[in-house]
């Protein structure tokens, strides 16, 4: 072991500890009957066959998927957008920064509230101004609203985007300039082109988030309704092991999600390792 | 078509303060020729080029292309083309993209295109490399994209930014010849800069000399070589460059710079009332060599035959005839 | 030499893991009393363990305070799971079912003598509702049923009368037509099973097929039907009822607190917020009746964890028997929250104060002989979840029919009662 592997020790260490073994500890109780209360109770692949015919379960699957699919292109359109208007070096860009950035540090509870307020259907200043009611009291409107509000945390996949967009060079622009191309032609055929394949890693990465960030502001704004709208499967399975008191199933449902996302990471790494940007 | 400059100021702010980069330049470059501009680093050759370019926008003055007056247009409606010293190549578009790019901008059919690239890649020999994307070509075969790219649009103008400096010796004398007579056959009117002064000479139907972002002079080669307006220009020109000698070592102590360029010197036997001074160098340059004489706190450079090398630490006498004397005053301004 | 000490390293941050099981044993940690509800509510546990403390020098106690309860379940949850619940555990009648179903309670029974306490001095209602298995598993602290808040201001500007015990469901009815306008609605009543229970009592019907191993809902029963008709038509025809989302935007209770409800059903809980709140008058009054007077049980009460050290399991007990006790409850009923379960101090001045709202703190006394409960099984939770988005549905969806709500109810937790069945 070389010098520098022997510095990753402590990380590695408190990784083991917290994340590891206590992920494999969540595994074995997958194929365990476990309300908490009694000792847990082998039953097998019975959690698995309840799985696959949980319609709840693919209900909330089918809510996250939504998620994803409204969620990942605004924080990515956002996400760029933001860090090309605020590229240059003007005095209020390098203001407006930060500000982009403010959302993503916020603590999750307290970003969630403010949401809260801001989308009361009655007395919200969004209702003032527009008049509609209705956003969290409706399922799609639910959908929508949780969807934008992570829209607006996107201070990593900015600052990503803005180095992307920095690290091509200055030079290229200005032959682009001399070439005659015009705003959006520069931005169609040079800009994104270049910052493409990050920003598919982006997304893949955004699309892993997805699959968990919803869970504070699903249980503080619309507690997983109306109708089961908002109930993503880290809400159901949060539900399911302390509510109901089944940690063994929801174990078998965090297993499950654990393979899934192990596989969309696999395939940010080939898809990384392909564009050579990994090594 | 000409390129017309007239008194082109320019000043940056910078961390010490404001910086006069350029002041009141004013340049032709006639139809269809080249005029190279060249000067030491920091002396504003680029921010000139990217003046005309539409890069950067002059706080004062005019330019003219082909007749219109486009200080006020942006680069892509100048109707020039630019080619950088980094070629600036568009990294993810192969050679026949990056070439049509300028074209595809413009909404050329696609035919048209098509024919243009080729035609481009032809005449720089890149026929071969089309499909390649840049980072597989070699620094000679970028720079050709970047100069392909330039002329498949036809402008009214190039302009090159320094484009043999990233190319290793061989190369760059090659490249220099293709250079000069592509743009002799295209007949576009072009603006070259660089820092080289011997490309400057090779290069150029008129060179322009800049320093500190002042027009020393301008003319042609013979012009500024054989008839400095001042002492810069002077030393700038030639390798090596002029000896210039403070008069009161020749004898006649009158506060003038006494101006010989080392070829037009000869070495001679250090009889009383030459000048004549100690060898402490001799460097040989091919056929040549060039002695560095000691006079007093002055050392001359003589070019001499290597036949006729002497030895280190000989004493010799320099001659000079009279006619290939240039007198500077002090400050660097030519004498009658 | 780097490998012993990279070892040395993960052993110091796995230790104390391993650790963690021991210190459960530890006798001398303070015994741990887990109780939940809002700063209001919980203020009064302290000065509770306070005076228990102050007669009890040996015993230390810590009270752990959870605002929400399913914060409260989700601690005890990993704390059982982790080996190491806290002594004692103030629950719900209705959650305490996934406890007691799976063995996790003490029975309180065989503590009684050795704390002297006499099951005679209390209310038998909520005792019954705490034995399981013919054993009295915890002491109820409190028995309430559920009762009418309403706005005196409203009802006299409306120059209706305050409601008499017995009162119809016509006449509620009428009451909250006549309550509702502008931005007022006469009542406040959640899309849930235990608002719908007392009305479906009361009208003669049953909500499970039997109460000790229920199998199924019985809304499709005509008299339970009928209730259930009842309430949806006065949220959905006549508009009494505040929107989803005027709800969405201002919970039930805080448009009472706020003037905006005439009514609102809830149990004694809300007491200690809308005595705290200036200018509010406001009083109680018994549900209306259709055949019956009902109520339904809201009991929390005092649980012993099982498996603990026995010397510790008998200083809770006594905890349990202060707590429950005349003192304790004493200082409960003082808070407001509580219809204290022991008969001398409900009708004693600690509950029956004249000095502060409600008026007639007897409605609830009154309620009690009439009271049933919900069944004790371990899904009821989630059934209750599952009722809950099937009634608001069929509160505030315009095409969602009392039948189809009935038969989608069956068809929902039917096999949640099967998977408690099978326990």
């Amino acid at each position: 072991m070389n010098r520098t592997g022997f510095l990753a020790w402590p990380f590695l260490a408190g990784v083991a500890a917290l994340v590891a073994v206590p992920a494999l500890a969540a595994a074995t109780l997958a194929f365990t009957e476990f309300s908490g209360v009694q000792p847990p109770r082998f039953t097998g692949l019975d959690n698995f066959s309840r799985l696959v015919a949980d319609n709840a379960l693919w209900r909330s699957f089918g809510n996250t998927v939504i998620y994803i699919a409204i969620a990942v292109p605004l924080r990515l359109a956002a996400a760029v957008g933001a860090a090309l208007l605020l590229n240059r070096h003007r005095a209020a860009s390098t203001a407006a920064r930060p500000l982009v950035y403010l959302p993503t540090v916020v603590p999750d509870v307290a970003y969630a509230l403010l949401w809260l307020w801001l989308l009361n259907p009655l007395y919200g200043p969004l209702a003032a101004a527009f008049g509609f009611s209705g956003t969290l009291t409706d399922p799609w409107g639910a959908r929508v609203s949780l969807a934008v509000m992570g829209a607006f945390q996107i201070g990593e996949a900015f600052i990503v985007a803005l180095a992307v967009r920095r690290s091509i060079p200055r030079h290229v622009y200005e032959a682009a300039a001399v070439d005659g191309a015009g705003p959006w032609f520069t931005l169609s055929r040079l800009t994104l082109p270049l910052m493409a394949p990050v920003l598919a890693l982006l997304a893949l990465r955004d699309v892993i988030l997805s699959l968990q960030v919803n869970f504070v502001p699903a249980l503080l704004l619309t507690d997983g309704g109306p109708r089961y709208a908002t109930t993503y499967v880290p809400l159901y399975v949060y539900r399911t092991a302390f509510r109901y008191f089944r940690l063994g199933y929801a174990s078998t449902i965090a297993l499950t999600m654990f393979v899934i996302t192990a596989l969309v990471v696999y395939v940010q790494y080939r898809l990384a390792k392909r564009w050579r940007l990994a090594a | 078509m000409t390129v017309r400059l007239s008194g082109i100021s320019k000043t940056f702010t910078g961390h010490h303060g404001p910086n006069l980069v350029l002041d009141d330049v004013t340049l032709e470059v006639p139809e269809g020729s080249m005029t190279v501009v060249v000067g030491p680093s920091g002396s504003g050759k680029t921010t000139l080029l990217r003046c005309v370019a539409g890069l950067e926008h002059p706080d004062h003055g005019a330019i003219e292309v082909g007749g219109r007056d486009v200080t006020a247009l942006p680069p892509g409606e100048r109707d020039v083309a630019m080619v950088f010293q980094d070629y600036a190549l568009y990294p993810h578009l192969s050679v026949r993209d990056n070439i049509a790019f300028g074209l595809k901008a413009r909404k050329v059919a696609r035919d048209e295109v098509d024919l243009q690239v080729r035609r481009a890649a032809d005449t720089v020999g890149l026929e071969p490399h089309l499909d390649r994307l840049p980072d597989r070509l070699s620094g000679g075969e970028r720079q050709r994209v970047a100069l392909a790219r330039a002329l498949v649009r036809r402008p009214v103008a190039f302009l090159l930014d320094e484009p043999l400096s990233n190319l290793d010796a061989e190369l760059r004398a090659r490249t220099r010849i293709e250079i000069r007579s592509l743009q002799r056959a295209l007949e576009t009117t072009t603006l070259y800069v660089t820092h080289d002064q011997v490309e400057a000479l090779t290069m150029g139907d008129q060179i322009a000399l800049l320093r500190d972002g002042r027009l020393e002079q301008v003319g042609d080669a013979m012009e500024v070589y054989e008839r400095p307006t001042n002492a810069f220009v002077a030393r700038f020109l030639g390798t090596p460059p002029m000896n210039l000698i403070p008069s009161r070592l020749l004898g006649s102590g009158n506060g003038t710079l006494i101006g010989v360029r080392p070829e037009r010197m000869q070495l001679v036997e250090p009889v009383d009332g030459r000048v004549s001074g100690e060898v402490v160098a001799v460097e040989p340059v091919g056929a040549d060599v060039i002695v560095h004489v000691r006079l007093e706190a002055e050392t001359v450079l003589v070019r001499a035959d290597t036949r006729d090398a002497p030895r280190l630490a000989e004493t010799v006498g320099v001659a000079f005839a009279d006619g290939d004397v240039h007198r500077f005053s002090e400050d660097g301004s030519r004498l009658a | 030499m780097r490998k012993l000490l990279s070892v040395g390293v993960a052993a110091m941050l796995v230790a104390p893991l391993a650790c963690a099981r021991e210190a459960g044993g530890d006798p001398q940690r303070p015994l741990r009393v887990q109780v939940s509800g809002e700063p209001e509510e919980t203020k009064v546990y302290r000065t509770m363990v306070a005076a228990f403390e102050k007669d009890n020098q040996d015993i230390d106690i810590d009270l752990i305070e959870v605002p929400e309860k399913d914060e409260h379940l989700a601690k005890l949850t990993t704390a059982f799971a982790g080996e190491d619940p806290p002594e004692v555990f103030l629950v719900n009648f209705r959650e305490y079912a996934q406890f007691v179903v799976r063995g996790a309670i003490e029975p309180y029974e065989g503590f009684l003598e050795a704390n002297e306490v006499d099951l005679a001095n209390y209310f038998p209602q909520p005792l019954e509702a705490f034995t399981f298995d013919g054993r009295l598993q915890c002491m109820p602290q409190n028995i309430s049923s559920l009762v009418v808040y309403f706005n005196e201001k409203l009802f006299r500007q409306a120059g209706i009368p305050r409601p008499r015990a017995g009162w119809t469901w016509d006449q509620f009815a009428d009451v909250a037509r006549a309550l509702t306008k502008g931005d007022v609605d006469g009542l406040g009543i959640e899309p849930s099973i235990i608002r719908l229970a007392p009305f479906i009592w009361s009208n003669g019907g049953d909500i499970v097929d039997d109460l000790e191993a229920p199998t199924r809902f019985t809304f499709d029963d005509p008299a339970a039907r009928e209730a259930i008709e009842f309430i949806v038509s006065l949220v959905r025809d006549e508009g009494v009822v505040p929107t989803e989302e005027e709800v969405a935007a201002q919970d039930l209770e805080t448009r009472f607190v706020t003037g905006k409800l005439g009514m609102f059903l809830s149990s004694r809980r809300d007491t200690p917020v809308l005595r705290e709140v200036l200018g509010l008058e406001w009083d109680v009054a018994p549900l209306p009746v259709a055949e019956e007077p009902a109520g339904l049980l809201h009991s929390d009460a005092y649980c012993l964890s099982a498996g603990g050290d026995p010397d510790r399991l008998d200083a809770a007990a006594r905890f349990i028997a202060f707590a429950t006790g005349q003192q304790g409850q004493t200082i409960t009923a003082l808070g407001g929250r509580t219809v204290p379960s022991l008969k001398s101090v409900a009708r004693s001045g600690a509950f029956l104060d004249p000095t502060q709202p409600p008026a007639h703190p007897e409605v609830f006394l009154q309620g009690i002989p009439f009271i049933r409960r919900t069944p004790v099984i371990s899904t009821w939770p989630e059934i209750e979840d599952v009722a809950e988005e099937i009634l608001t549905r069929a509160f505030y969806e315009d095409d969602y029919s009392v039948d189809r709500a009935i038969e989608e109810l069956e068809a929902a937790t039917t096999p949640l009662f099967e998977e408690a069945a099978g326990r």
